[in-house]
């Protein structure tokens, strides 16, 4: 096979090798900071920090440049616009940050340790940990998505949702796996029930690709909005408990080991 | 002389002993206990049983310590009751003299 029918072959099956791979870069050790959550604001982290009842301002280097304290174990973060949306496990309360000043974020509905919490348009999702449910906010309608059980549909002690185009995310972490829903309510899709995922506490959906973080397992998987797994890393993790995503870079949060994990696309 | 000096020391220590730990302790052992979230949640229920004043969690040790208010009676069915509809299994529970305190 000539070289050009060889590439011809490769770009059809792989590619032609386009598809680039996340390496490890770096991590950011940040002192005293245990991270559950994690969202950049003007190249800057905001990361929470439940064990201290806090948010942190970090730099690249790991250097605290601010914190706001007062909160009640603050866990998955989302940012819109340099605004924060905090779900406080313990007040089971909704707060913002906006522009330094901490407020009250108040819905038509109730939680039982809210632990995530993601915005998109007029589409608000919240991870209802104790009541095992998606508490979705459309145009201000409220609904609820799953109830408690290990049957697909269901959800098990959900940490973390992300609403990505016309579907929800939901990491279904102590059943192990991802579960997508529509905004129905409907289940969709079970992701990553082949790959023992210890405990599925973090999720990001970042141009088509789910990212998925395993606690227990020391791993971030990666798989295609189908559910195939593309990639599987671990050398670099230690309790990891959220992941951000953007075009060049992937940061995981770890929690046991208080650092950010860097990855750069190559 | 010597002998008087050695009771008065010891009566003024075991008061410090006294004000430093007023309240009660409580020592909870769960199996289950994995992750942070496990954790909070496991304080969040255990810090809304009335006369518990503050819970600190050892994801590692499987444990919680709480701290209870001086005159807070809590049965161990109540306690035993948190832990499960927190989603743990209660272990033991092991309600802590001084004499016990000082050794954790």
């Amino acid at each position: 096979m000539s070289t050009k029918y060889f590439c011809l072959a490769s770009l059809l099956v792989w590619g032609c090798g386009t598809e680039k791979e996340w390496l490890f870069e770096e991590n950011i050790i940040i002192p005293e900071v245990f991270p559950i959550g994690i969202v950049l604001v003007d190249n800057d982290f905001i990361v929470s920090d439940p064990d201290n009842n806090r948010l942190v301002r970090v730099d690249g280097s790991g250097n605290i440049l601010k914190e706001w304290g007062g909160f009640q174990r603050p866990m998955h973060i989302t940012e819109i616009n340099s605004t924060v949306y905090v779900p406080e496990f313990i007040s089971d309360s909704l707060k913002v940050l906006e522009e330094d000043m901490i407020k009250s974020f108040d819905i038509d509905a109730s939680f039982d340790a809210p632990a995530a919490i993601d915005i998109n348009e007029s589409t608000l999702a919240v991870a209802d940990f104790y009541n095992h449910r998606i508490l979705l906010s459309q145009n201000g309608q409220i609904s609820s998505i799953g109830v408690e059980c290990h049957e697909d549909g269901k959800l098990y002690y959900p940490t973390d949702v992300k609403i990505y185009r016309d579907k929800i995310f939901v990491a279904d972490a102590y059943n192990n796996r991802i579960q997508v829903f529509d905004k129905t309510g409907q289940s969709v899709k079970i992701i990553g029930w082949k790959e023992d995922i210890a405990v599925a506490t973090g999720i990001e959906v970042f141009d088509d690709q789910v990212f998925v973080t395993d606690f227990y397992g020391n791993r971030v998987l990666v798989y295609d909005l189908k559910g195939r797994l593309k990639k599987v890393y671990s050398d670099q993790f230690d309790g990891p408990t959220d992941i951000l995503v953007t075009k060049d870079h992937m940061y995981v949060a770890n929690y046991k080991g208080g650092y950010i994990a860097v990855y750069r696309k190559e | 002389m010597l002998f008087l000096i050695l009771l008065i020391g010891s009566n003024l220590l075991a008061q410090e002993q006294t004000r430093i730990t007023p309240e009660q302790k409580l020592l909870v052992r769960v199996d289950g206990l994995s992750c942070p979230f496990c954790a909070y949640g496991l304080e969040k229920k255990l810090l809304e049983i009335k006369g518990v004043k503050s819970v600190e969690i050892s994801i590692d040790d499987g444990e919680a310590l709480l701290t209870l208010d001086k005159d807070a009676e809590i049965g161990k069915e109540t306690i035993e009751k948190e832990v499960t509809d927190a989603g743990f299994t209660p272990r033991e529970i092991v309600y802590l003299d001084k004499t016990t305190l000082n050794e954790h």
